[in-house]
């Protein structure tokens, strides 16, 4: 009986041995065809350039790109007049997890340094005269999230932060203790139908205290603006019902002018990814599209911005860094293909026609000016910036 | 400095020295064994010769002969588990095992699978010296018992045993042979060299009458055809990476040659890697080829070992043998040799196992005979039970179990703790110094915004050390060893402090502070203080501490000094101690924070 017992478990285990390789291929195939298809987000960086007080600032990212922990974000200035980019990323945080420039109508820059690795609430950083900088509050990142997108006015600051599909905060006392003021479910309920929101993209003050979200829809016929006025929400987005059934539509920036709002609005489907600016009337009730612009479907979308009151910009990957402005009249216009190694673009101070390109190579820093006669990038400037490599593992 | 690459080293000293420490106590245990059995030995001897027994000479003439097929794996594999426990003798063992072998095994293999492996990992990160060594001397210990036990109970159970430590391996050192990870092939050691182990145990584990059966005679080399068949079939699937070889622009690199590639960069010795180096060049050229040849050279074998054909099974197995090294030395880099080998790798057990199934085919014992030759078995007399040949054979597989639970107790014993050894914190840290002088007093706001001075603290102990608010690698992980040990101390927390002061220049507002300890969720801690105060008052409490807190440039975070001061009741600076965290996984927080403790009990029972 003991026997018989032993034989029946070894005949088992040797069976088991054998069906081994089946189960291994069984593994290899099943895992060969498991190809995962979540969408990618509509701007893969924070990269961008603004314009405060006659002074330009870009954030790019430098480093080891493809490593987190040796991506170190760089802040640069340009000050009015000058024709030198300078360093000026703000001290004493490691910036791993990226830097968000504040947008509005800030009198004095903010920059939130997004958290990495174990920190999980996001310092801002606010520059102060001779390039000081000085400790501006922080969002409490463990409750709300970081933050997409910040803007601020001089007594109100508004964050979109990723926490459960996307939440708009407001802060009212120096950046220190911030306060939620929609959802996306919120601003769902607000569109009715219009735009189904599954995340907040971007934020534009207005006058007063007034505050305008962009939106990414997955689904509706508009692209999610929406008003804050008087402690309650409105949808005003345009109707994008010309542009054809696509599957969601992202307002990646918003920015105020004095004729109004700018969207920047990127609509995608399996197939196709087109761009659209458009343009508000003062009141922001009647809408102006622009003809929209066909991108290659594999384009990554790296920065986004606003150059000066007008002019909006989008620059993207696809074998090659491209740039495309929309300047007035709405119409999107192709920039000549930028160097390679370009993450954002910026107009310097004062200038109405050069256009810089802004990039980096590991520890070098780059600006490129575009020459307006020959169509071509010349490389204006290099500054060795010490990084650190290391430093944040 | 935090955040500088401060990970723990598998060739880190003090680790080396406690491994070969605990190797050399447990050796001596293990020539005390050896003492007694050579005590026992002689008295059994002058029995035998007194009684007129004669010499000793084994038993194996008075029980009949071992079935030849169990008499190879016993051999092979009590040598093979003996070679696999010297090679964890390596110095590097105690702390590259996980990170050097396991993890990667495990990196490929599915997210449950690299869960379960993990479980082993934090055990053996958590008690690296017991692990290292109880793996020396478990595998020691089966080979000798594989070797002292040739037959009976004993015999039986060292097979099991072989079963049983071999399925840990299996499971929680090679990630089940990485049979559920994309790629997995004969050519690279699947099913996994230790599952070939396990296997080969059952069967020494078997009664030996089951050798004498037809089913065992027959099927052990149908199964093995049908096995190698299986092998055959997964390494000509399509699509799986073994056709191609370079990258083109229509596929990646193909698997054997990545697989190439990849070994030439682990160090070894220089012609084992140039052998592989050139094989990898070789295939890259050459991968429709090299897998047409393997898959046939399976298949045929598998075939012919499926049929039982006697007349080709010598050829086959010779050739299975001839190729099975080639791919030893070319492929697998004799298994050893690249980085903290482990075992030879699966060829060797391999053809021990198809060359005993040729044996039990073509050796089939007498059934008669087997039945008779079985110490211990029912009918066996009290004399024979008891005659000094059996008593010998028996003590010796006792000596081996004894080497067996060497190693398994302490490991055992300490797998049951959550808590990882302090001997990791001395590693990472180094030893404290012991010192005796009156601890810099200051006055600083803490987190609730109270003005308080050190002096407060007479009568605890107080753990202090210098934390960036905005940090985002060290100083969390020494926030959550500090909260650790605060929970170890238990009832004895209440007379220890744990204190902080800010080391950044920059972030170091009320609010930094309290947004750090919600962080790190010591805002419920009753004897946690977090200090800061102004610029100057800052630069002060550094100097007096000897803390430097740089500002980085280029978006890196503040470079500090990181220390612990441990100061007695009286206000003395007792110990200082190193607070970079290391690795800041489980085990190095856990050491830590039992270093810590022990630290503040020790100053708590001498004042």
């Amino acid at each position: 009986m003991i026997g018989k017992d032993s034989s029946r478990r070894a005949r088992f285990a040797l069976l088991a041995l054998f069906a081994a390789p089946l189960g291994a291929l069984g593994a290899a195939t099943s895992s060969s065809g498991s190809a995962s298809a979540s969408e990618n987000p509509p701007v893969s960086s924070f990269a961008t350039s603004v314009s405060i007080g006659g002074t330009t600032y870009a954030a790019i990212p430098m480093g080891e790109l493809g490593d987190q922990s040796n991506t170190f974000w760089q802040l640069f200035r340009l000050r009015a007049g000058s024709t030198h980019w300078q360093l000026a990323t703000p001290p004493g945080i490691a910036d791993n997890g990226g830097l968000v420039i504040e947008g509005g109508t800030p009198s004095a820059l903010s920059v939130a340094i997004r958290p990495s690795q174990y920190l999980t609430f996001t310092a801002i950083a606010t520059a102060g005269e001779h390039s000081s900088w000085s400790n501006g509050g922080l969002i409490p990142g463990a409750l709300v999230g970081e933050p997409t997108t910040f803007v601020g006015t001089n007594s109100v600051a508004f964050a979109a932060v990723n926490t459960g599909g996307g939440a708009i905060l407001r802060s009212k006392a120096g950046g220190l203790h911030w306060a939620k003021i929609a959802s996306a479910s919120s601003l769902t309920n607000v569109a009715a139908g219009a735009c189904r929101v599954s995340s907040v993209q971007s934020l534009a003050t207005g006058a007063g205290s007034s505050l305008y979200a962009g939106a990414n829809c997955s689904s509706g016929d508009r692209a999610g603006v929406f008003e804050y006025v008087a402690s309650s929400w409105r949808e005003i987005g345009p109707k994008l019902s010309a542009l054809g059934d696509h599957a969601s539509r992202s307002v990646l920036l918003l920015s105020t002018s004095t004729r109004g709002l700018v969207a920047v609005i990127v609509t995608s489907s399996s197939s196709t990814t087109r761009l659209v600016t458009a343009r508000s009337s003062s009141d922001a009730k009647a809408w102006e599209t622009s003809p929209s612009m066909t991108l290659p479907s594999s384009a990554s979308i790296i920065s986004t911005g606003a150059l000066g009151t007008s002019v909006v910009y989008v620059v993207w990957r696809n074998n090659g860094v491209f740039a495309a402005i929309s300047r007035a009249n709405g119409r999107w216009q192709m920039l000549p293909k930028l160097p390679q190694d370009a993450e954002t673009v910026a107009v310097p101070p004062g200038s109405s026609a050069p256009i810089d390109a802004l990039g980096g190579h590991r520890s070098t820093f780059f600006a490129w000016r575009l020459d307006p006669r020959t169509s071509h990038w010349q490389q204006t400037e290099t500054i060795n910036v010490p990084i650190i490599y290391g430093s944040s593992q | 400095m935090p955040g500088m690459g401060n990970g723990l080293r598998a060739n880190n000293p003090t680790i080396i020295s406690a491994f070969e420490s605990a190797l050399l106590r447990q050796a001596l245990v293990v020539a005390v064994i050896l003492v007694l059995l050579a005590v026992a030995w002689r008295f059994l001897r002058e029995a035998r010769l007194r009684s007129g027994g004669g010499v000793l000479n084994g038993y194996s003439d008075d029980l009949g002969p071992e079935p030849a097929a169990r008499r190879l794996l016993r051999y092979g594999f009590a040598l093979l588990w003996l070679l696999d426990g010297f090679l964890q003798l390596q110095p590097d063992m105690a702390l590259g095992m996980p990170s050097n072998v396991v993890q990667p095994a495990a990196s490929t293999s599915p997210a449950w699978v690299q869960h379960l492996v993990n479980v082993g990992v934090t055990t053996w990160n958590n008690h690296p010296v017991q692990a290292a060594t109880s793996a020396v001397w478990i595998q020691l210990g089966i080979g000798a018992l594989l070797l002292a036990a040739p037959r009976g109970r004993w015999s039986r159970f060292a097979g099991l045993a072989s079963v049983g430590w071999g399925l840990v391996v299996w499971v929680f050192g090679e990630a089940f042979g990485q049979i559920f990870a994309p790629g997995a092939s004969w050519l690279f050691g699947a099913p996994g060299a230790v599952l070939l182990y396990v296997v080969a145990g059952l069967l020494i584990a078997l009664p030996e009458r089951v050798f004498s059966s037809r089913w065992l005679s027959r099927g052990w080399i149908a199964l093995t055809g049908v096995y190698l068949l299986g092998w055959a079939l997964l390494q000509a699937w399509p699509g799986r990476g073994f056709w191609v070889g370079a990258a083109t622009a229509h596929h990646a690199t193909g698997q054997l040659t990545s697989m190439a590639s990849v070994m030439t960069t682990t160090p070894q010795p220089g012609v084992i890697s140039r052998l592989v180096a050139d094989f990898g060049q070789f295939d890259a050229h050459n991968a429709f080829a090299v897998n047409l040849f393997v898959v046939v050279v399976l298949a045929a074998v598998g075939l012919v070992f499926v049929s039982g054909y006697r007349r080709l099974l010598i050829p086959a197995i010779v050739a299975f043998g001839v190729v099975s090294l080639a791919v030893w030395i070319f492929i697998q880099d004799c298994g050893f040799f690249g980085g903290v080998g482990t075992d030879p790798n699966s060829m060797i057990p391999t053809v021990l196992l198809v060359v005993g199934g040729y044996l039990a085919l073509t050796r089939v014992p007498q059934a008669a005979e087997a039945t008779a030759s079985v110490p211990m078995a029912p009918g066996l007399s009290w004399r024979e039970r008891f005659s000094p040949a059996y008593a010998m054979r028996s003590l010796g597989a006792l000596g081996a179990f004894g080497v067996v639970l060497l190693g398994a107790a302490p490991m055992a014993v300490a797998s049951t703790s959550s808590r990882a050894d302090p001997i990791i914190a001395r590693a990472v840290a180094g030893s404290p110094d012991f010192v005796n002088y009156p601890a810099p007093l200051f006055r600083l706001t803490d987190q609730s915004g109270r003005v308080v001075s050190l002096s407060a603290f007479r009568g605890r102990v107080v753990v202090l050390s210098f934390l960036d608010p905005v940090c985002t690698s060290d100083c969390p992980l020494i926030a959550q060893e500090m909260r650790a040990a605060d929970q170890l101390l238990g009832s004895d927390a209440v007379r220890a402090e744990f204190v902080a002061v800010v080391a950044n220049p920059v972030f170091h507002s009320l609010a930094d502070v309290d947004a750090f300890d919600r962080q790190e969720s010591l805002t419920h801690l009753a004897n946690w203080r977090y200090f800061t105060g102004t610029d100057a008052q800052l630069k002060t409490v550094w100097n007096d501490y000897s803390i430097q807190a740089v500002v980085e440039p280029g978006g890196s975070m503040i470079g500090h000094t990181e220390l612990f001061y441990v100061i007695d009741p009286s206000g003395h600076t007792r110990y200082v101690l190193n607070s970079d965290p290391g690795p800041g996984n489980s085990s190095s927080k856990s050491s830590f924070a039992q270093l810590l403790a022990s630290e503040v009990r020790a100053l708590q029972s001498s004042s």
